[in-house]
């Protein structure tokens, strides 16, 4: 008997399934190229196109709170106290940290703050650690402290990507996720930030995880009364760096 | 379980969700809410409609071409290094994938809530595998396995029929000391299932849609439990419903936001996913990352008046409005897919003979149309089902042809006719109540028929079983006598309108 994996990728179990459909469908195969889609209106570009971008902010802002985000605003120079003031008003004892650079940290005036968090245990996210790991790193961290690139308005979402400094467990395991996005990532639409992204890969991103993150996990299976915290972090907070 | 949720008839079904008072009160609660948070998130969106347009030519154009979506999809994910497999049923499809949990030695495999692995019966196959372990980590779906798999009553909220205490009696079983209320016992289910997803090896999730361009998958959850399910394991399948492609990020990011905005009234579900095979340099996601790509009966409505449904996206706003799923729930339709979209796919997916009362659960109200946001015309298709039954399918003639020729002969004749309507009062006594506690004064003055016995054809039945049919009265008092019998008094005045005519 063959097995049915060795159909994978196989020519054949290609070819026969869409040769099939294209019969069942009345059309002809390869018509999509001189058909491409051209869409009928521009209204996802179109989004909050008209607002300013203090607007903008206040849109993201009272949108990020209303998917139970805590939004937090402040200039580079009051980070690391604040990120101290925080961990310690929490009770953080693990903290997880992405491997940034030297650069990334001080782009945000935290490479002090990094190494020195005033937290009891810290944990990096780095291929220097096997993956289960980082992965048990996640799962003990009481708060994981990662890079955001967009805030955006309409939905109140912040977007990460998978990057072997800061990996998906890096986003989803730990009680409490704090991203930390410069104001310069405001951006009206999950369009605008899907096109940012498409620019990025044309010049050389490569990433195989796009995440779009709007507050904390949450669920309304049970009688549909909303419970926050099921399988990802139980609190979410977006700290926009005002002057970055 | 397969898309047939029950072996029971139709009538006995519905008869059941009749009695299941929590149930009917929980979706019509689920109906009003949900009604609220959805306009209102389209409502702040503006251009509804035109939104809808924009997702409506989305599906139609992928449908169109549809193979050749697909070839390039499955090209990007071959390009990482990823595997397709193609299912044409659900034996191939769910065959496939236990072959390769054999092959992977899985022995924790993790699933995040997917209708297509519903359908093609994913659970029980994978459960056949000697010393492998499988746990639904949709807190839903969870819930459901824990009360021995129990059927589901909606796509989006599966757990609709069931109350916090019984849940609460499920946790118990796994060692749940907590009280009722919500918020502990999923707390509870989250350090349950973590332990688990520490230690998952293979995971398996569904798909809102596969984008051809860059050969990712796009997942829309609120709980966080498909990225879970797609950081840790090592393995990873994919499994998806053919239809389910979009040519580009762009077009997700419209469907994603109409989604959301139509299943729960979100802006965007909490974690809305672009993801693929784990890449050079990063730590985790899938080393081994498999897409079983399932049609399972979908071509059945490629290039017919069905094509439509296709375009679903499955938010379960057409059941949130539909008045029948009002009062049936979901285990009613004996299908997975319940409500208005259940009432034109499940007859294409399962057959005429399976779900055959399902179009006809319906009133033809349109409420599913004109809330759908990809527009399908879903009361038309209802209807359409309806017309493949009697006149192509010519299910249920016989005794309902026999009856009809005989109406006709009847109504021919006058002297036939004029008989039967002096008989209809008399002949009527014995199935007719003159009590009728409750009723509308004046509504059934001579009675009215409830009941017919059993041996009656079928066609009298479906009228009597579901409606409160007057008893027909004398026939000097009928219509047609009063007609006779009374001559109008007076005129009624013409008022002639200025500038124009008597009649205008
Ligand atoms: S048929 Fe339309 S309204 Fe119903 S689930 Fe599908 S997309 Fe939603």
């Amino acid at each position: 008997m063959t097995s049915l994996l060795d159909q994978a990728n196989n020519k054949d179990n290609r070819e026969q399934f869409l040769n099939r459909i294209a019969k069942a469908a009345g059309r002809p195969r390869h018509a999509l190229k001189d058909h491409p889609f051209k869409p009928l209106n521009t209204l996802p570009d179109d989004l909050l196109a008209d607002k300013s971008p203090e607007e903008l902010l206040n849109i993201a802002i009272k949108n990020s709170e209303s998917v139970n985000a805590q939004v937090v605003l402040k200039p580079a120079a009051q980070l690391a106290d604040f990120l101290t003031a925080y961990a310690k008003q929490e009770n953080i004892s693990h903290l997880l940290l992405p491997n940034n650079t030297p650069e990334e940290w001080e782009k945000y005036g935290l490479m002090e703050w990094s190494k020195n968090p005033g937290v009891e245990n810290v944990a990096v996210w780095s291929d220097k650690l096997s993956r289960q790991e980082n992965e048990e790193n996640a799962n003990q961290a009481d708060l994981a402290v990662g890079m955001g690139d967009y805030l955006i308005a309409a939905t109140g979402t912040v977007t990460v990507i998978n990057r072997s400094a800061q990996g998906r467990g890096f986003d989803y395991l730990p009680t409490r996720l704090l991203l930390i996005v410069p104001k310069s990532g405001l951006v009206k639409s999950t369009r605008e930030a899907v096109n940012k992204y498409n620019e990025q890969t044309a010049n050389g991103l490569s990433t195989s995880t796009f995440n779009f993150i709007s507050g904390p996990s949450n669920s309304g299976d049970i009688e549909m009364e909303l419970v926050v915290g099921v399988h990802g972090p139980v609190e979410c907070t977006y700290l926009i760096v005002e002057d970055r | 379980m397969g898309i047939s949720t029950s072996d029971k008839p139709f009538i006995t079904r519905v008869k059941e969700d009749e009695a299941d008072h929590f149930m009917r009160a929980a979706v019509a609660k689920a109906q009003d809410a949900q009604f609220i948070k959805r306009t209102q998130a389209r409502r702040e969106l503006g251009n509804w409609n035109e939104w809808r347009d924009l997702a409506e030519q989305i599906r139609q154009h992928v449908l169109k071409y549809l193979p050749d979506y697909l070839e390039e999809f499955a090209d990007n994910v071959e390009k990482q290094d990823g595997h397709v497999f193609f299912a044409k049923d659900e034996d191939e499809a769910h065959n496939f994938i236990k072959e390769l949990a054999i092959a992977k030695k899985a022995k924790n495999i993790v699933k995040s809530k997917s209708m297509v692995t519903t359908e093609i019966d994913l659970d029980k196959t994978l459960l056949s595998i000697p010393g492998a372990n499988l746990l639904e980590s949709d807190l839903a779906e969870f819930i459901l396995q824990e009360d021995n798999w129990d059927e589901p009553t909606h796509i989006v909220f599966p757990t609709l029929h069931k109350n916090r205490d019984q849940i609460q009696r499920e946790f118990q079983k796994l060692g749940y000391d907590g009280d009722d209320d919500p918020q502990h016992e999923a707390r509870f289910v989250r350090g349950y299932l973590r332990k688990y997803f520490m230690k998952a090896d293979f995971g398996i999730t569904g798909c809102n849609f596969a984008i051809a361009d860059n050969g990712m998958i796009n997942l829309d959850t609120n709980e966080g439990n498909a990225d879970i399910t797609m950081a840790i394991p090592k393995t990873q399948v994919v499994v998806m419903g053919m239809e389910r492609i979009v040519p580009s990020m762009k077009e997700a990011e419209v469907l994603d936001n109409m989604l959301a905005r139509s299943a729960v009234g979100q802006k965007l579900t909490t974690y809305c996913t672009f993801t693929g095979r784990k890449k050079g340099g990063e730590v985790d996601g899938p080393d081994d990352f498999w897409v079983v790509i399932v049609d399972d009966g979908r071509s059945k409505a490629l290039g017919t008046e069905f094509e439509p449904i296709l375009q679903c996206i499955r938010c379960g706003a057409c059941m949130n409005v539909c008045p029948v799923y009002r009062q049936v729930g979901g285990k009613g339709y004996g299908s997975i897919y319940p409500g208005p979209l259940g009432e034109v796919l499940s007859p294409i997916l399962g057959g005429y003979e399976k779900f055959k009362d399902l179009p006809y659960a319906c009133s033809l109200c349109a409420a599913c149309t004109e809330t759908c946001p990809v527009k399908i015309p879903l009361q038309h298709l209802i209807r359409e089902h309806r017309i493949v039954e009697m006149d192509g399918k010519h299910m249920d003639h016989s005794m309902t042809n026999l009856i009809l020729k005989m109406v006709g002969k009847g109504t021919q004749s006058p002297f036939l006719f004029g008989s039967a309507m002096k008989m209809a009062h008399p002949a009527s006594n014995m199935f007719s109540q003159t009590e009728q506690p409750g009723a509308v004064e004046g509504m059934y003055d001579e009675g009215k028929i409830d009941y017919v016995p059993k041996i009656v054809p079928k066609l009298i039945h479906g009228w009597i079983d579901t409606r409160d049919v007057p008893r027909p009265v004398k026939a000097k008092e009928n219509f047609r006598h009063w007609f006779k019998d009374h001559k109008p008094e007076e005129m009624a005045p013409v008022v002639k309108k200025e500038g124009g005519h008597a009649n205008d």
